[in-house]
Order: C-alpha cells, then sequence, then structure tokens
C-alpha cells in the first residue's frame, strides 16, 4: 500500500492545513502562557511550575471541579451511552413509532442553550415549577424543593439537564446499524435465535465502534460543558456544580488571569488525551481488521 | 496512472478554487452590503456633496440593544450625532446584546488592544484599558470646554477619578437606590418603611404574619437585590461601615459590618422571601413584586416604568407602589463609570472625531433623552425635570425629593468590588440559606475572591 | 412472559423518552405565546391564546432575518466543507497504514478536547491578522475546523464496517484510488454522512460565544446571537426570546428529519455489507 503515499497525503492535507491554521497557534499559546504570570495589560513574566501547584496544593475550587468533571465523564461515557443505545436498538425494529420518537428524542439537542438554561430554570423551579407541581399532584402534599440550589441536591440536578438527553448516542448507533446486512438476521434466525438474543449477542458486537465513538464524543463532551452550568447553577451552591471549563472561564473572565486560567487548560488538555486513548482501548478501536 | 495523476491534480485544484471562491464569494458580499448600507444613507436625506470626502469612521461598542431599557434612547443619540456631523463623522457600532457578552468581549479587545474608539468601561474594563495604553486621560478635553464640564460636572468627574489626578471615564449616569414598596400591604399589616434595621426585621415579621412574603430576593445571576440589601445593611452600620461601602477595590471583607449584613440576611433568606429566591433571576424578583406577591424590592428608579406597564405589572399597580429609604437613611448613591475614550495611537481625525462622539453622548442633549426615554438620571441639576416630567413620574420625584435627607449615602458592590467578588456572592449565599456555611466564613470566600482578582 | 416483561420495559423506557423529550419543546412552543409573567409564575400550562405579540417583537427587537441569512450560509458551506475534509482523512485513516497514524488521529481530535475559553483570545489575534476577522468565511473556517473530530470519528467509525472487499474487487477491475474512493465508498458511507452532517449543521446552526467574538457587525453576525438581544440585565423579555427560538430551532428540525431520511433508506436498502 505504500504506493498510495501521495494519496494519503493529499487526503490529510486539506485537515492538517485546517488544524495548523485553526488550533496550532493556540496549542501553543496554551501550553506556553501556562509557565507564566500573565493577565491582560500588564507584563508577561515566567514562573515555572508555579500555577500548577497552585492549582494542586491550594485552590479547592479547581479541585472540586476536578472532581466534578471526573465525575460527569464517567456518567456521560456509561450511562448516557447506554440509553442512546438501547433506544437505537429499539428503535430500529421498524415500528409506526419508529422514526417519530427518533425525531422526538433528538429535539433537546437543537435547542440552544440559552433556551435550554432558561426552560430547566423554570420546569424545576421551586414555586411555580412542572416539576414540584407533579410531585404536589401525585403525593397530595406541600413540596418544595430548590432543585438546583439546596446543596444536597444541585449535582444530580445538573446532570439532569443533559445525562437522559441521548438522541445524538441513538442517531449515532442507528446510522451504523444500517450497514448490518438482512443475512446477518437471517442467518440468526435459522439458528434459531430470538430477536432479543439477536440484538444482545449478534448486532452489538458490530456496534463495537460506533459505540466507542459515542463515548469519546460524550464523555468529552463535558470538557467543553458550560453554558448550562453558567445559567442554572453558575457552579454553586460554593463549587458543588462547578467544572474544568467554567471555572477555565471565570479564570479568564471574572480574574483576568490568563496565566494560571492556561494551566487549567494544559490540564484539561491532558485528561481529554488520557481519556481518548482509554476509549480506545476499552473498545479496541484501534484494532486493524 | 495517468488519469489518477489528472484527477489529483484536479483535486487538489478543486481545493484551492473552492477556498479562494469562499474568500471572495465574501468580499463580494461584502461590497454588497455596503451598497446596502449607502442606500440606507442617501434614504436618509442629501447626498451628493457629503460623498467627495470618506466621513472619519468612529467605533463604538454597546449592550444597549434589544429589550434593553435604554436601547430606543441610545439608538435616537447615534442616529442624531450621524445626522448632525453627516460627511464628516461617521459612528459604526457594534451590537453586543447582554452585558455578559459585552464584558466578555471588550476583555477580548482590551487584551489585543483593539477596543473601539468609545465605550462603556464597567465590570473592570476601563482599569483594562488604562493598563493596556489604549485609554485617554479626558480631564485636559474637559478643562477646555466649560460647556460639556457643565453638564458633566465635579462630582461625576471626581468620582471619576485616579489617584493621580487623570480622569479616564466620563459617567453616563447618576444613580440613586432606595427599595420599593407595596403601599397596600404595608398598610394591612400596619407598617411603614423602617427607621431602623430592628424595626425592618420586626416588620418584616408583622408582614410575614399578615400573610405577606416581605422581600423579593433573587440570588442568581449576579444577586442584585439581594447585594443592594447588603450594601445597605453594612453602609448604614456606623461610620467604620459607611466608609468601607465608598472604598473600592477593598481586600478584606472580615469586618464587623460585613458579618452583621451576612447575618440578617441569612434570616431574610430563610424566613421572609419567596421559597425560590435562592437561586432565582432579577426577573423572578421583579415578577414576584409586580404581580403583587411580594411587599418590598430593593432596586433603582430605572423599574419605574414597569410599574405602570400591564405585560409585566397587575392593573393598577403604579399607585401601590412607595419608595423609601434604606433604615437609618441609607441611600445608594453614586456614579456609572461611564464612557471610556481609547484612541491612543490612532488617527488624529479619529482621535477628533471619537472626542467629539464622547461629548455628544455625555451632552445636556443625550441626557435629556436618556431621561426621556429610560429614566435614566442626569449627572447634574443643570438638566432639569419639567413639571410635567415630574408629574409623570411621581415616584422617581419622590425619590430624588427623599435622597435629600438621606443621612448615609453610599455604593452599592457592582460598583465598589471586583466582579469575581459579586460572582462569589452569587454562589454562597445559598450555602449560607442552608446553613452550609457561616457570616465569618462567607466573609472569608470574598476576602480570598478579592485577592484571586487580577 | 420474558418477552411480556421485556415489552412492557420497552414501553415504560420510550414513554420516559418521549416526555423528557417532548416537555422542553412544548414548553418552549407554549412559552413563545405567553407573557414575561406567565412564563415565570407558570407551570407547564397551555398559553391562555395563541398571542403572536412575540414574534412581532422578537422580528422587531433583533436583527432576525440578516442572521437568518447569514446563519444558512455559514451552516451550509460549513457542513460541506467539514464532510469534505473530514471523510477523506477518515478513509486514509482506517484502510491506509502510514506511520504518525496517532499523531494524525489526535490532530483531528484536538477539537475535542480544546477548551473553547482559551480558544477565544488566540483565535481572535489569529483572524484579525489574516483579515478573516468579522468575515463569514473565517466562521466557516473555525466551524469546519471545529467539528472536525465527530465527523472525523463518525466517518472513522462507519468506513471501518464496510467490508474490504469491495475496494478490493474494485482495484482488480482496475480503478484508481480516487476512483474507488469516490465511486465505491462515498456510495456507502451515505447513513454516516446524513449523521455526522446534522451533528455538524447544528454546531454551526447553534455555536454562540465564537460567531459573537469572532464577528464585529451585525451583517455579519448568526442566529444564536439573536436570543441574547432579549436578556438585558433589567429588562429581560423571556416571550421575545421563545419566539426567536421557535424560529431558531424549525430549520435545525426540517433538517434533521431530511437528513434522517437518508439513514432510513440505508436501513431499508439492506445495504451490501455481510
Amino acid at each position: 500500500m505504500t504506493k498510495n503515499k501521495k494519496w494519503v497525503i493529499l487526503f490529510l492535507l486539506p485537515g492538517i492545513l485546517l488544524f495548523s491554521f485553526i488550533f496550532l497557534g493556540p496549542i501553543i499559546v496554551l501550553f506556553g502562557t501556562s509557565f507564566t504570570d500573565w493577565s491582560i495589560g500588564k507584563e508577561i513574566s515566567l514562573v515555572g511550575l508555579k500555577n500548577y501547584i497552585y492549582l494542586f496544593t491550594e485552590d479547592k475550587t479547581f479541585m472540586d471541579s476536578l472532581k466534578n468533571t471526573a465525575i460527569w465523564i464517567l456518567l456521560q461515557a456509561t450511562f448516557h451511552v447506554f440509553i442512546g443505545t438501547v433506544v437505537a436498538i429499539i428503535l430500529a425494529k421498524k415500528r409506526w413509532y419508529s422514526s417519530a420518537i427518533r425525531t422526538i428524542f433528538f429535539i433537546p439537542n437543537v435547542i440552544s442553550s440559552a433556551a435550554l438554561g432558561m426552560l430547566f430554570l423554570c420546569v424545576m423551579n421551586p414555586q411555580y415549577g412542572f416539576i414540584n407541581t407533579l410531585i404536589m399532584k401525585i403525593t397530595g402534599e406541600g413540596f418544595s424543593q430548590n432543585w438546583f440550589m439546596d446543596p444536597k441536591s444541585a449535582f444530580s440536578a445538573v446532570t439532569m439537564t443533559w445525562l437522559p438527553y441521548a438522541g445524538l448516542v441513538t442517531i449515532l448507533v442507528m446510522a451504523e446499524m444500517s450497514s448490518v446486512s438482512e443475512d446477518v438476521y437471517e442467518a440468526a434466525k435459522i439458528d434459531g435465535a430470538s430477536s432479543f438474543q439477536t440484538d444482545i449477542y449478534v448486532v452489538l458486537p458490530l456496534m463495537k465502534n460506533i459505540i466507542g465513538t459515542s463515548a469519546v464524543l460524550a464523555a468529552t463532551s463535558m470538557l467543553q460543558k458550560l453554558d448550562i452550568i453558567m445559567m442554572t447553577t453558575n457552579g454553586g451552591p460554593g463549587s458543588r456544580t462547578m467544572n474544568m471549563p467554567m471555572y477555565l472561564y471565570k479564570t479568564v473572565f471574572t480574574n483576568n488571569n490568563y496565566g494560571l486560567a492556561n494551566a487549567q487548560g494544559v490540564l484539561l488538555v491532558l485528561l481529554g488525551v488520557i481519556l481518548l486513548k482509554s476509549i480506545r482501548k476499552i473498545f479496541s478501536m484501534d484494532a486493524k481488521e | 496512472m495517468k488519469k489518477t495523476k489528472v484527477i489529483a491534480l484536479l483535486l487538489a485544484l478543486t481545493m484551492t478554487m473552492s477556498l479562494v471562491a469562499c474568500k471572495n464569494k465574501d468580499a463580494s458580499k461584502e461590497t454588497g452590503t455596503n451598497t446596502e448600507a449607502s442606500v440606507d444613507e442617501t434614504d436618509k436625506g442629501d447626498t451628493p456633496e457629503g460623498t467627495s470626502s470618506e466621513p472619519v469612521e468612529i467605533s463604538y461598542a454597546t449592550f444597549m440593544v434589544g429589550s434593553h431599557a435604554s436601547a430606543a434612547a441610545e439608538e435616537e443619540v447615534i442616529n442624531a450625532f450621524n445626522k448632525k456631523f453627516e460627511g464628516k463623522y461617521k459612528v459604526v457600532v457594534e451590537e453586543l446584546p447582554s452585558d455578559n457578552a459585552f464584558v466578555d468581549k471588550m476583555k477580548i479587545l482590551a487584551s489585543s488592544q483593539t477596543l473601539p474608539d468609545v465605550l462603556i468601561g464597567k465590570n473592570g474594563i476601563r482599569e483594562l484599558a488604562i493598563e493596556n495604553g489604549q485609554a485617554v486621560n479626558i480631564k485636559p478635553f474637559l478643562e477646555a470646554d466649560p460647556e460639556w464640564m457643565k453638564f458633566v460636572g465635579e462630582d461625576a468627574m471626581n468620582y471619576n477619578m485616579e489617584d493621580d489626578g487623570s480622569v479616564y471615564s466620563i459617567s453616563n449616569q447618576r444613580q440613586i437606590i432606595g427599595y420599593f414598596y407595596n403601599k397596600d400591604m404595608f398598610s394591612k399589616a400596619g407598617v411603614t418603611p423602617a427607621k431602623t434595621w430592628d424595626e425592618f426585621m420586626s416588620n418584616n415579621a408583622k408582614l410575614k404574619k399578615a400573610g405577606f412574603t416581605p422581600l423579593a430576593l433573587m440570588t442568581g445571576e449576579n444577586a442584585w437585590t439581594t447585594n443592594l440589601w447588603l450594601a445597605a445593611m453594612i453602609g448604614t452600620d456606623g461610620a467604620d461601615g459607611n466608609a468601607f461601602m465608598n472604598t473600592s477595590y477593598p481586600a478584606n471583607y472580615n469586618n464587623s459590618s460585613v458579618i452583621k449584613g451576612l447575618e440578617m440576611l441569612k434570616t431574610c433568606l430563610k424566613e421572609y422571601t419567596t421559597p425560590d429566591a435562592v437561586g432565582a433571576l432579577y426577573a423572578n424578583a421583579a415578577n414576584n413584586f409586580e404581580q403583587g406577591n411580594v411587599a418590598m424590592i430593593a432596586n433603582g428608579p430605572w423599574m419605574c416604568p414597569d410599574f405602570t406597564d400591564e405585560t409585566k405589572s397587575i392593573p393598577g399597580f403604579g399607585d401601590q407602589v412607595g419608595v423609601a429609604l434604606y433604615p437609618e437613611d441609607g441611600l445608594i448613591a453614586q456614579f456609572e463609570v461611564g464612557y471610556i475614550l481609547c484612541t491612543n495611537g490612532k488617527s488624529a481625525e479619529e482621535q477628533a472625531g471619537a472626542l467629539e462622539f464622547l461629548k455628544f453622548k455625555t451632552s445636556e442633549y443625550a441626557q435629556s433623552v436618556f431621561l426621556e426615554k429610560a429614566g435614566v438620571l442626569p449627572l447634574t441639576d443643570n438638566i432639569e425635570m419639567s413639571a410635567e416630567y415630574k408629574a409623570a413620574n411621581p415616584i422617581l420625584s419622590e425619590l430624588i425629593q427623599l435622597s435629600g435627607s438621606a443621612k448615609y449615602t453610599f455604593e452599592n458592590i457592582d460598583n465598589t468590588a471586583f466582579s469575581s467578588i459579586v460572582d462569589e456572592t452569587a454562589v454562597r449565599y445559598p450555602e449560607l440559606a442552608y446553613d452550609e456555611i457561616t457570616p465569618e466564613e462567607f466573609a472569608d470566600y470574598l476576602t480570598k475572591a478579592a485577592e484571586m482578582s487580577k | 412472559m420474558l418477552r411480556i416483561i421485556r415489552k412492557i420495559l420497552t414501553a415504560q423506557l420510550l414513554t420516559v423518552i418521549v416526555v423528557i423529550s417532548i416537555v422542553p419543546f412544548a414548553w418552549v412552543l407554549f412559552s413563545s405565546f405567553k407573557t414575561n409573567s406567565e412564563i415565570l409564575t407558570g407551570t407547564l400550562g397551555f398559553p391562555s391564546g395563541f398571542r403572536l405579540s412575540n414574534y412581532v417583537t422578537a422580528f422587531k427587537l433583533a436583527p432576525l432575518i440578516t442572521f437568518y441569512k447569514n446563519s444558512i450560509v455559514i451552516a451550509i458551506a460549513g457542513t460541506v466543507l467539514n464532510l469534505f475534509v473530514c471523510t477523506m482523512a477518515a478513509y486514509v485513516v482506517v484502510r491506509c497504514s502510514f506511520k504518525l497514524k496517532g499523531v494524525v488521529m489526535l490532530l483531528f481530535s484536538v477539537g475535542l478536547i480544546i477548551p473553547g475559553a482559551a480558544l477565544l483570545q488566540p483565535l481572535y489575534i489569529i483572524l484579525n491578522v489574516t483579515n478573516l476577522y468579522n468575515t463569514r468565511t473565517g466562521l466557516i473556517l473555525v466551524y469546519t475546523a471545529l467539528g472536525m473530530p465527530t465527523t472525523f470519528y463518525v466517518m472513522m467509525s462507519y468506513i471501518k464496517t464496510i467490508p474490504y472487499t469491495l475496494e478490493e474487487a474494485a482495484y482488480i477491475d482496475g480503478s484508481g484510488f480516487l476512483r474507488t474512493f469516490v465511486k465505491i465508498v462515498l456510495p456507502l458511507t451515505r447513513p454516516a454522512f446524513a449523521t455526522a452532517g446534522i451533528i455538524q449543521f447544528l454546531l454551526c446552526w447553534n455555536e454562540f460565544q465564537l460567531a459573537l467574538t469572532l464577528t464585529g457587525e451585525t451583517g455579519k453576525r448568526t442566529l444564536p446571537i439573536a436570543l441574547y438581544y432579549f436578556k438585558s440585565a433589567f429588562a429581560s423579555d423571556y416571550g421575545a426570546m421563545f419566539a426567536a427560538t421557535v424560529v431558531v430551532i424549525v430549520p435545525s428540525i426540517i433538517t434533521f428529519i431530511l437528513f434522517q431520511k437518508q439513514v432510513v433508506s440505508g436501513l431499508a436498502a439492506g445495504s451490501v455489507k455481510g
């Protein structure tokens, strides 16, 4: 296949050019300035590992954000992907409702976060919100839970704003299921497998790649998640719902501390690389065909 | 084999072509919008002679767009400037909807020294512009133009004066902030606006007993209404507390006035407000007051037009609203940071034009428009309110009258503190309300946040 | 017995999914007909009437039509360019063996792991220097790059499921590399194309922060910015905001339905693989 070298280069070239244009500069700035003391308008000075040491030894908010990010990544990579995959397998059986449900399940993904944040605030409002009203109707008793602000429920409430909305995983898996030939189902049927058994033992293993991909996308989305948190809890109470991207954002825009923010950014990138490598390993996505 | 080579070449060609085409398309579109813009201009009035020399463009960024209360006034003033100086200057506006978006983008521009010529320098933008060398000291220009100075006024100028005597911003408004109350509820509960904080707390208890929720608090966003009460509690706590609330960027929040205030607020958050107050948005608090569900809200006079707006308030609500000073005759009285001039290093024409625009934006005319259309208080008494205006805005007039008898005046936290402090209060109030932290710990967190801010 | 339990569970799961997904949509739709006060105090009730005033306000306060045009141009160009760049790259990464494959994969994954806040300032400077600040081209390039990882991963995963025998046969018939890619591989990747296309379209359609930072004038901006015209410190108009939201999400839903037909027809065709 070496004769294809020029094709390899040609096919990769646009992507690599785009990478160099858009990402290379920011990455260099990110890594370089993470070892400096830098804020807008002031002199840059090299401070070595000071920013990193500060983050790990003195900055409790950062440690909280690290912990929260880790938990959310784990939940996304497992539970979120699981829901999406199960729904995909169910909907792949063509029934009258399949395409309708697939569209409905995807709709939350198309609503922009400005509206989504407001919506969740309203739905979970402790005084008028839909959730509390529903609970009161069912139990017949007074009920007032401040979901986003009670330190006991804040984390779960924020998690619920994205965890169940796995429409993206569903369409990813469904697209890949379309590559499974009818023959596979026929063969399984002839072997006497029930449709459930076929799904579990035959189809699911074929979906390994796309489930791995979904896990990558779902997990890394937690390295970017920001707007919804900002609009609902603003990272509070205290730092109970603070995550890394949001803390980074605040360090830049509220504290103007670019050096420290970029040290956080480097750690975020490293976390991302580890994440990518381990998910690819778990789903053995790098294995040759 | 040859065939593939040709195809490869073609592919590479189309790729570069598509990129180039993209650019061309865009360029043509740019000219497209330009012609549209010029058509707009010609629509406005006389054409030919102005086009001989291109007008100098002045860049200006604003958040007063969309649903912002001052959007109409802002548009009118900018249009008036462009009309007055047609052919000579033209203001090019960057609209930045929502205050946060404005501040964030301006910080990015500040870090690469590309701030527009004129902009509002609130939330620390002015300080960044001074540090990055773009901001111009406006003092000499003020001194050279007595007519302008007359409407800016000594007070507003001194408010924005640095330690070295230079002035980097011209305020855009004077603010006096007390609180509004529901007269009906007050009379039913048998209370009058409190004169002391003890009376305030006992009023709260009476209101609650009479079946009313006393306070419209909110701790989401920038915890605005809650922080106003906190500022009032601190600012009226003797000479020390008052001095603290008149200090810019205090480094230490661990003092008895702050802690006393937080103690009181904690009780208010737990006992005397709506169930949704913790975490609520400004809109929730305002709506609770305007729908007649809550007895008091701390806020400035720009809220007055809402009381007679039936899409926001219950019918007839305007007559039920009273306005009062805070207990101990306290009042938040301050100037906004206002407009900064960032023309250092720009062309002489642009500098002159930007200065002209700044003068226009803070002139008698502009201040009158903002008063009429947006309820923004002018900087000096040199701009008189007509009797009609006063009659049409009784609550505002009453507040101005009351302001004369204030014993303590002070600023609010948004004005004296780094934005990190405001942000910190918003995430700590829930912890305070749920007994996770004590007022002392709250104050410690604020001190830490002050340290972190650069 | 087991079958019945499974059926009940399935039905329950689908019901929950439908409810949690439809509530947000219904909320947005209903709210677009409500007043501010109804939104702030209402539960999931029907609006008291089908007032269109919020829609009128939305179009009056925000330059929705200008933004619409820009969004359409940017989303389409950004999606096409992105699919073009990433499909080629994904294909050679899966099918060819070459050195530095790991590095290439990392380069294409960067968009997933680099924090958005760290991109803003450097990107602003880069676009400023290259005269792409405040242009649609600038935004198109940025979005194309930002969506690279997702499309790349989706395409890679799908191409792996295509049996190599098909391409092999083409090569034996004397077809060249490019011809094989265009004639054999591309048609087979249609479902993945559709899926990746939807995701990329939504990215271009909904991204706010970069759109605001990298453009300076109203004539160059995109739809998500419009939603913030209704959120200001003391005068948020949530009714108009939700009306604008409806206006923004309708094209997304239509795009989704159109693209999804591709996926479904892929399913129906049974395809060629085994």
